[in-house]
């Protein structure tokens, strides 16, 4: 994108020429033009009119200076006797005319007044000759000379008069040249940032075809300026104010990009500018940004998780070990009792295997074990169904990470996002779920919709650990509805809510009001991506600081609802 | 013998439960209760002695630390012990100071039992109460403020060292002890042996070592007026001490484990000594005048005048930390190595050798605890003939 500025696009100046009349100024002229002593005056009341005398021989100066005398004009008259030095003292800024004595009328005096011209801009130039032939005189008009007379001819009031008004036409000349030229500096800033516009810009007609396009517009479509203009956009139709494209690139992959359309006018007929924006990077950053997310939730999901596993895992070992002791004292005493029992069988009772039963009984502690031992095989199955559960809600929630809608059945996304995320709520609140009865599926993605619930249930039950000064279990209540169209998903806690200043940042990306390590500012901004710009649906909250929030989202069940919801 | 009490804290009773059933064979011992709550829990303590208190982390209201935070407040003496399926880093940082030893679940019986038992025998170190609710409040040891500074410097520059922040902790009692409790407890990861400092900054990572910087008062204690003067002059003998009983583990040809422990103990030896320097300076002092006086050597006048010396302190401390049994009793041991239980070449022979040559090359200094190498001890190893080359290694450490 580094392009002379000189030279914005040669393949849009190319394919535009004709049509851009202006010629341009030069970097000397702009920059003389911008000095204030280059501005082209008339003498003022006490000043002097101050002339520069261009004669070789002297003799013209004199009889100049004699006829000057006889206005009523002061005047100081300088004679410079050769070119070099002439420009020479016109650099100064101060004459306010040039008187020329030209002998000979030719190429070389056209050529010193354009020089003249160059170096004072300002400063108006008359022509004295000894005769002058009609061409001769236009010629010198047209290289800036303001009037050409003939010596013979000349007397004090014609020259006083030619005078003035050469100085007046100079000082309109370049007020008009100054704005000619702003306009064409102004055209070329504004050509310079359509050209280096990253962003493809073409300008369209009402039927459809290119009237301009931009260098990226060119490189976007691989097309030249000059081919296209004319003939129909690369893209197709422009169907709304703004939609996505796909566009290859000179690999031919596709590659994502995002129209932006206005309404304009072009040449003084309405026209459509469009502005193509390539997408793609910033897609895939998008996409990172929603892993990264998805990450650190399971990163904190897992946590929890280890937690709703590690402890039940704890008292089944303690307990299933415990069972193993009672068994092993168990056994002594059965085996103690069968040798009696075959022993009695035999004959008559054995008063040594007699006492080896009463010890084994003893060491057995029958007592203690019928308490304990029912309660810790129900203590252990609980424990079990436990893990089961958690293990089985994870595996809904985790969901094949499909890209495609597949419908959903949101119930099931709720209870199994609610059940891993327990460790999330299950110190500060308790969850109720309102979801009606028959439910349809939702069009979705599973795993991004469970990512958007676990987002919501994270985000109620920290706004009500942070309620300050309050022990008192918070309240989460999900609840799920069809209306109409749509299915509506409010989670609603009962917490610190959010302030109002912080209520339209919230969705923003990196919002955060959590101290550093709770949270990176996404769940909220990710979610928003995930129902609206995924799911054509809508994100909203209502918040009552000190009182509560309330996160409703909407998902389309239709594809004429998604369209809907998208205007 | 009496039982000891044990009190288990938990809000799943389904765990207490466990508990209780596997605990069931060592009901001789121990004597168990539960609470349900840390409310719970700290009405139990305020009604009866516990020697330990064992609690969950995660609770609703008040959670373990909070709970911990309290009981060291209230129960200094009582060993505190967390027991954690899971939980974040923050909560285990706000744990870090008032936690003796972190477990995790699920947690067998052996580790549970070794630990308490651990525990609780280390108390019959100190027999007087008063020193035991000393040590037992202590989150940490007293530290140097210029360690710390340049510690933190050097962690919060944008590209620190590993290897000059372990040097640096090395070089402070204090925050040498502090890694080495967190890294031999399951604070951070799973409960490890380590060789050195290095290896367990190594294997907490820099942010946590960064974090426990920010978290108050895990890296460095209180100090009474006038417990600088003796607290300096032990860091730097702490110092030597470390180096030169690794110089005497590695010319015996020791393996690595008992070298690094040999330098471990040999820089945390003197822990006792800073604890009671800092927090009873005055004693402290009266017990070198005592020492002097009867021209005893001086930790018998500290067992005088505390009921132990100040090898049982550090020992006691470093015991309910957690750290690993033979640098525990090379802490213990250090001034009468033949009262120990093992026998061979063990960390406690290092760093017994390395404080008595550390003495001996340094000049009679009344700052530094006196000792004298206890040849007896060498002799029943057949040792003694080493002395003299350990003493050139003193010597030409003390040079460089």
């Amino acid at each position: 994108m580094n392009r002379d500025l000189r030279d914005p696009g040669g393949a849009y100046l190319e394919a535009c020429a004709g049509r851009l009349a202006v010629e341009r100024p030069t970097v000397t002229e702009l920059q003389r033009l911008l000095e204030p002593k280059r501005r082209g005056r008339r003498p003022d009341d006490h000043e002097p009119l101050r002339c520069l005398a261009i004669d070789a021989q002297g003799g013209p100066s004199r009889e100049m200076a004699k006829l000057l005398d006889k206005t009523d004009q002061r005047w100081i008259l300088d004679r410079a006797e050769r070119l070099p030095t002439a420009l020479e003292a016109l650099s100064s800024g101060e004459f306010h005319i040039v008187l020329a004595h030209v002998r000979q009328p030719d190429g070389q005096v056209l050529n010193a007044l354009q020089r003249m011209r160059q170096v004072a801009p300002e400063t108006a130039v008359l022509v004295l000759t000894e005769f002058a032939p009609q061409a001769f005189a236009e010629q010198a008009l047209g290289q800036g000379a303001q009037d050409v007379l003939q010596r013979s001819k000349l007397d004090a009031s014609t020259l006083a008069h030619a005078i003035r008004y050469s100085i007046e036409r100079q000082r309109i000349r370049g007020l008009y040249e100054r704005e000619l030229w702003s306009a064409s500096i102004l055209h070329m800033d504004y050509l310079s940032i359509v050209s280096n516009s990253a962003d493809a810009i073409l300008i369209l007609n009402q039927g459809g075809s290119v009237e301009f396009l931009n260098p990226a517009a060119e490189s976007m479509f691989g097309v030249r300026a000059a081919e296209a203009i004319g003939r129909p956009c690369p893209f197709g139709q422009v169907t709304s104010d703004s939609f996505e494209i796909e566009v290859p690139d000179r690999e031919g992959r596709p590659r994502q990009a995002e129209v932006q359309s206005v309404e304009t006018s072009w040449r003084g007929l309405d026209a459509t500018l469009a502005v193509v924006r390539d997408i793609t990077d910033r897609r895939a950053l998008e996409l990172q940004l929603g892993q990264a997310q998805k990450l650190e939730s399971v990163g904190r999901l897992a946590a929890g998780i280890a937690h709703e596993i590690n402890t039940p895992t704890q008292f089944i070992t303690d307990n299933v070990k415990y069972l193993r002791g009672v068994f092993e004292r168990f056994v002594p005493a059965v085996a103690a009792a069968e040798s009696l029992l075959e022993a009695a069988e035999a004959g008559p009772l054995d008063q040594g295997a007699l006492e080896e039963l009463r010890t084994s009984v003893a060491a057995a502690r029958l007592e203690d074990a019928r308490e304990e031992v029912p309660e810790a095989f129900e203590d252990s199955l609980d424990g079990l169904k436990q893990v089961a559960r958690i293990v089985g809600a994870m595996k809904v929630f985790a969901h094949p990470g499909s890209e495609e809608k597949t419908g959903v059945d949101l119930r099931q996304a709720i209870e199994s996002t609610v059940a891993v995320a327990r460790h999330e709520w299950r110190d500060v609140a308790d969850v109720e779920l309102d979801i009606e009865e028959t439910l349809p599926t939702v069009p979705a993605m599973g795993g991004d919709l469970n990512q958007v619930i676990l987002n919501l249930i994270v985000n109620a039950s920290q706004a009500i650990e942070d309620r300050p000064n309050c022990t008192e279990r918070g309240r989460i209540d999900i609840r799920a509805h069809r209306r109409g169209d749509w299915v509506e998903m409010c989670v609603s806690d009962n917490g610190v809510g959010i302030p109002d200043e912080n209520r339209k940042h919230i969705f923003d990306p990196f919002f955060t009001t959590k101290e550093v390590g709770r949270g990176t500012g996404q769940g909220l901004s990710i979610s928003r991506t995930i129902v609206v710009e995924r799911h054509g649906g809508m994100l909203d909250v209502a918040s009552k600081p000190g009182e509560g929030s309330t996160f409703t989202v909407r998902l389309p069940l239709t594809e004429e609802a998604a369209l809907q919801g998208a205007a | 013998m009496t039982r000891r009490r044990v009190l288990f804290v938990d809000d799943e009773p389904r765990v207490l439960r466990g508990l209780r059933r596997l605990l069931d064979p060592m009901r001789d011992e121990w004597e168990i209760s539960f609470a349900e709550s840390g409310a719970e829990a700290l009405d139990k303590l305020s009604e009866a002695e516990f020697d330990a208190v064992v609690t969950d982390m995660r609770m609703p209201g008040m959670d373990g630390a909070e709970l911990l935070h309290e009981v060291l407040r209230r129960h200094p003496h009582t060993v505190r012990i967390v027991l954690s399926g899971q939980s974040d880093q923050e909560t285990r940082l706000r744990a870090a100071g008032p936690t003796h030893q972190f477990l995790t679940k699920p947690c067998d019986e052996e580790t549970l039992r070794r630990t308490l038992t651990r525990a609780c025998d280390l108390r019959d170190l100190l027999r007087r109460d008063s020193l035991r609710r000393l040590v037992g409040q202590l989150k940490t040891l007293p530290s140097l403020g210029t360690v710390q500074r340049d510690l933190r410097t050097e962690l919060m520059s944008p590209d620190p060292s590993m290897r000059k922040v372990g040097d640096l902790i090395s070089q402070d009692v204090a925050m040498t002890a502090k890694v080495l409790q967190l890294v031999n407890s399951s604070f951070f990861g799973a409960p490890k042996r380590v060789g050195s400092v290095s290896e367990a900054v190594l294997m907490l990572g820099l942010n946590v070592i960064r974090d426990l910087m920010l978290t108050e008062s895990v890296f460095g204690a209180y100090m009474a007026d006038g417990a600088l003067e003796l607290v300096e002059p032990i860091r730097d003998h702490s110092d030597f001490v470390g180096g030169l009983a690794y110089e005497i583990a590695a010319a015996e040809g020791a393996d690595l484990q008992v070298r690094g422990d040999a330098q471990l103990a040999g820089q945390l030896h003197d822990a006792g000594a800073l604890v009671l320097a800092a927090n009873m300076p005055m004693e402290f002092r009266k017990a070198a005048a005592v020492a002097r006086m009867r021209n005893i050597e001086r930790w018998q006048g500290e067992v005088e005048l505390f009921g132990a010396d100040h090898g049982e302190v550090g020992a006691y401390l470093l015991g309910i930390w957690g750290i690993p049994d033979p640098i525990v009793e090379a802490v213990a041991f250090h001034h009468r190595p033949a009262q120990a239980p093992t026998h061979g070449f063990t960390p406690l022979t290092a760093v017994h050798v390395a404080d008595a040559l550390a003495h001996e090359v340094d000049g009679q200094d009344d700052s530094v605890l006196v000792t004298s190498v206890d040849e007896e001890y060498l002799e029943r190893l057949g040792l003694l003939d080493r002395l003299d080359g350990w003493r050139l290694l003193a010597l030409k450490r003390k040079a460089a």
